[in-house]
């Protein structure tokens, strides 16, 4: 084992890209992120550190509530057997997740403040975690800088005229990240497969098998990009990200998919699927048809129109 | 004076010094979110650093990078004299602006090192998931061996870890080059 003279003060706050972690060393606080396969570490020496703020908040056990409701409501309405495991099974998950989110307690958001910045403790992103986080690291720190009873800082507080860090401090100015092409890809790629779409329901099983699966797979790829890279955008795109993202997951399960997987299971159904059977055409409605197309055209255009006036907002 | 204000965490605006007293319970002003705040020392303290003396006579020895200042403490590493403006403290040594930069280049002292390779998760990585895959074990399974001799006194990360990654990456390598051996002996005697 690698000596370590560090002492751990929080579980792993995990993500999917690695995890955090606080680890008390023998005159400062290291704060670890790690990616796996490259760890990065900060250092604050407890003679730095001004104030550690702990606020309460972030319920996510709401949302994951919500998420598995919707997913219930799926798995009721639609009527593919495969569609309505599927919606069943992530229903599940997002209730399981709630469960574990409440009995793990209230989350938290830790601020150390230091003279010349705020930074923010991933690791402690528990009440639970931060309560015994304070208990260790407050000695800690008191034994180097000493211990001054609270009311004398208040006293210093009310003699000095309090002014927001905001005000007080120039601030540098803000960097304007530019926004990434991903929705345009997404909404043109939805575009391209509105043509797809009907070249593979208006053809025979073989070109359906081929196309439909990988157009599902991109689509589901790009859109979760788009999803996770929605944050710079305005509501309205991310409103219609939301809708298109949506429509790609219900659209296996109530529309194309549907109309292309009967076909298929007789394929396979057969004891010995010749090439006839997979020449066969696919028997899709002119309705299904015309609704699994018609939504990829009509979110590519209003996609790609709000991206474009978002652009032009913006003045890139 | 620093004196600038505590901001609460969840909203960012300044705490009032009532809330400081770190008491559970309490609630934040502006976004009534429930804080808990912790105060040291350090937060009225002011910090500035010692400004450099100038030489009062010729005979006085100077520092080395700047002629004008007296020097007040040599370097630990290089014994070059040094003003107040060029001492670094670092992990209890007194050292130069070079030799820092030295030592932050070797990596000499651990205190300043920002970031480090696992190359045991590396190496186990490279071990299981081309394995997925099966042909490209052809070429992970022996670079896998060979990632864990090249590494095997790297340093590791700077918190407890074992090389148990290393002895299971190994595991895994071996068994993925017998399982290449079986294959290819099966291809032959299949053949004859």
């Amino acid at each position: 084992m690698t000596s370590s003279n560090y002492l751990r003060l929080s579980p792993k706050n995990r993500t999917f890209t690695g995890f955090s972690q606080a680890w008390l060393g023998s005159d400062h606080l290291l704060i670890v992120n790690s990616s796996r396969l490259v760890e990065r570490y900060q250092r604050f020496a407890f003679a730095d550190i001004q104030a550690i703020v702990v606020a309460e908040g972030g319920r996510r056990a709401i949302w994951q509530a919500a998420v598995a409701s919707v997913c219930f409501a799926f798995s009721m309405w639609v009527q593919f057997t495969f569609g309505k495991r599927f919606f069943a099974a992530i229903a599940l998950a997002a209730l399981l997740l709630a469960i574990l989110d409440i009995a793990r307690g209230p989350r938290c958001r830790c601020i150390l403040q230091t003279a010349v910045s705020g930074e923010r403790l991933y690791p402690i992103s528990r009440m639970r975690t931060a309560r015994s986080f304070l208990a260790i690291i407050t000695p800690a720190i008191e034994t180097v800088q000493g211990s001054v009873p609270v009311e004398d800082f208040a006293a210093q507080a009310a003699m000095t005229p309090q002014i927001a860090l905001a005000e007080s401090t120039a601030q540098p100015p803000a960097i304007e990240r530019p926004l990434g092409y991903t929705p345009e890809i997404l909404f043109g790629l939805l575009m391209l497969d509105s043509v797809l779409v009907f070249a593979a329901l208006r053809s025979t099983f073989t070109v359906a098998f081929g196309l439909l699966p990988t157009m599902y797979f991109a689509e589901f790829l790009i859109g979760i990009l788009a999803l996770v890279q929605s944050r710079t955008r305005s509501a309205t795109s991310a409103a219609v990200l939301i809708a298109a993202f949506l429509c790609i997951i219900i659209d296996p399960f109530a529309l194309s998919g549907v109309a292309a997987w009967p076909g298929v299971v007789a394929v396979f159904q057969q004891p010995s699927p010749d090439a006839a059977a997979w020449n066969n055409q696919i028997t899709a409605s002119s309705t299904t048809v015309f609704l699994a197309v018609g939504w990829r055209a009509a979110m590519a255009i209003t996609g790609l129109a709000v991206c474009h006036f978002e652009r032009t907002a913006k003045g890139e | 004076m620093t004196l600038q204000g505590i901001l609460c965490s969840a909203c960012l605006r300044p705490l009032p010094a009532e809330l400081w007293s770190g008491l559970e319970g309490q609630r934040c002003p502006d976004c009534s979110a429930p804080v808990l705040v912790k105060v040291f020392p350090a937060f009225a303290q002011s910090k500035i650093g010692s400004l450099p003396q100038p030489l009062a006579a010729d005979l006085e020895a100077s520092c080395f990078y700047h002629a004008q200042n007296r020097a007040s403490t040599p370097c630990d590493e290089c014994g070059r004299f040094l003003c107040s403006l060029c001492t670094l403290e670092i992990a209890g040594r007194t050292l130069c602006p070079i030799c820092f930069e030295a030592n932050l280049r070797g990596r000499k002292i651990q205190d300043l090192e920002s970031s480090r390779t696992m190359h045991d998760s590396i190496a186990l990585a490279l071990a299981i998931f081309p394995a997925f895959l099966i042909w490209p074990i052809l070429v992970t399974a022996p670079l896998t061996l060979f990632w864990i001799f090249r590494h095997w006194n790297s340093p590791r990360s700077i918190l407890p870890r074992t090389r148990v990654r290393f002895y299971f990456a190994g595991l895994i390598a071996l068994s993925e080059i017998g399982f290449i051996v079986v294959v290819i002996a099966a291809i032959f005697l299949v053949r004859r």
